[in-house]
């Protein structure tokens, strides 16, 4: 069932692969203002802008980092500033590089967990204010709950982010903000291919998998936005 | 955010940076030193050190500038090679002049 466009959403991370995807399926069925916060790349950001724009949604991108709290606060300034209210925010982004747990640095440790998970928590808790009903929505990944090889400075934020969500969802249970977590298994995105021996995973993961396919972006965002 | 710095000054902050996201005593980095291959960083720590000196420094820097700009023209080995602390320094002191003339 197409929903009418009535709402105002952020995706924090939301110009590659997932986030992307959530964003067009957003401006296609939900929305008609966007926030899509990233970082790194604006040629990608600016693609996926005019993309989204395509469907009649406004859309602000902000570039901010979500490894600082000060630079949240900043989004969410920029955010209230053009908006009251918020209905929905999709939390996408991920960070890492591809090593054994055993070999994760301090520093390595504290940026992945302060994108991967601090982050959430803190966006949520600006998101409150305005949020009066809605639903919030953190995109994990299959290294938290089982071993993934190589996958050591993302299984444990991935972990973090998950326990983030059932405390939130719990807390806030009543309120009107439904708070979910979405896990998705191997997809298809730009950075499955940099996984160490990434065709060697497919392959086994293919094995296990009845459908004898590995998840596409739509099949995420279709899962994010179930409504 | 406008912060005007001596090359010395921007040395010692980026000195700082550096053994902040490594965790080495800044008394170990110096100018010559080989970023990867002399202090060790991973990609990951390439990205923390360009995250804080943006924070820091109050600068935007494109996800593959430094090998872009660093790097222009050469090899990933050349590139390596040529990646020290003292690179990086250069590379921060000309991002804050053309900052400064925006």
């Amino acid at each position: 069932m197409k929903a009418e466009k009535k709402y105002t959403a952020l995706v924090t991370g939301g110009t590659r692969g997932i986030g992307r995807e959530v964003c067009l399926d957003l401006a296609r069925n939900f929305t008609h203002t966007l926030f899509i916060n990233y970082v790194q790349n604006d040629v990608e950001a600016e693609l996926t802008k005019s993309m989204v724009e395509e469907s009649g949604c406004k859309v602000f991108l902000l570039k901010r980092n979500m490894a600082f709290p000060d630079e949240i606060d900043k989004m969410f300034d920029e955010i209230y500033s053009v908006t009251k209210t918020l209905d929905m925010f999709v939390h996408c982004p991920a960070i890492n590089s591809f090593k054994p747990l055993i070999k994760v640095k301090p520093n390595q440790w504290d940026i992945t967990m302060n994108v991967n998970a601090r982050s959430f928590l803190h966006c949520v808790q600006k998101c409150l204010p305005v949020m009066k009903t809605g639903q919030i929505v953190a995109v994990s990944s299959l290294g938290s709950r089982t071993y993934v090889p190589n996958y050591g400075s993302m299984g444990p934020t991935k972990s973090a982010l998950e326990s983030i969500v059932r405390y939130l969802a719990a807390e806030l249970a009543g309120s009107g903000i439904r708070v979910n977590g979405v896990t998705a298994g191997f997809v298809q995105t730009d950075s499955l291919t940099k996984f160490p021996d990434s065709e060697k995973m497919i392959e086994e993961s293919l094995k296990r998998t009845p459908a004898k396919r590995i998840g596409n972006v739509k099949d995420i965002s279709n899962t994010v936005l179930f409504y | 955010m406008d912060i005007q710095f001596s090359k010395e000054e921007l040395t010692q902050r980026l000195i700082s940076i550096i053994s902040g996201a490594l965790r080495i005593s800044q008394e170990k980095i110096s100018p010559e030193l080989r970023i990867v291959s002399d202090l060790d960083a991973e990609s990951l720590d390439i990205l923390d050190m360009r995250f804080t000196i943006e924070q820091e420094l109050g600068l935007n820097i494109g996800e593959h500038e430094f090998i872009e700009t660093i790097g222009k023209g050469m090899t990933a080995e050349e590139f390596l090679d040529k990646f020290t602390v003292s690179s990086l320094i250069d590379f921060t002191e000309e991002r804050l002049k053309t900052k400064a003339l925006v």
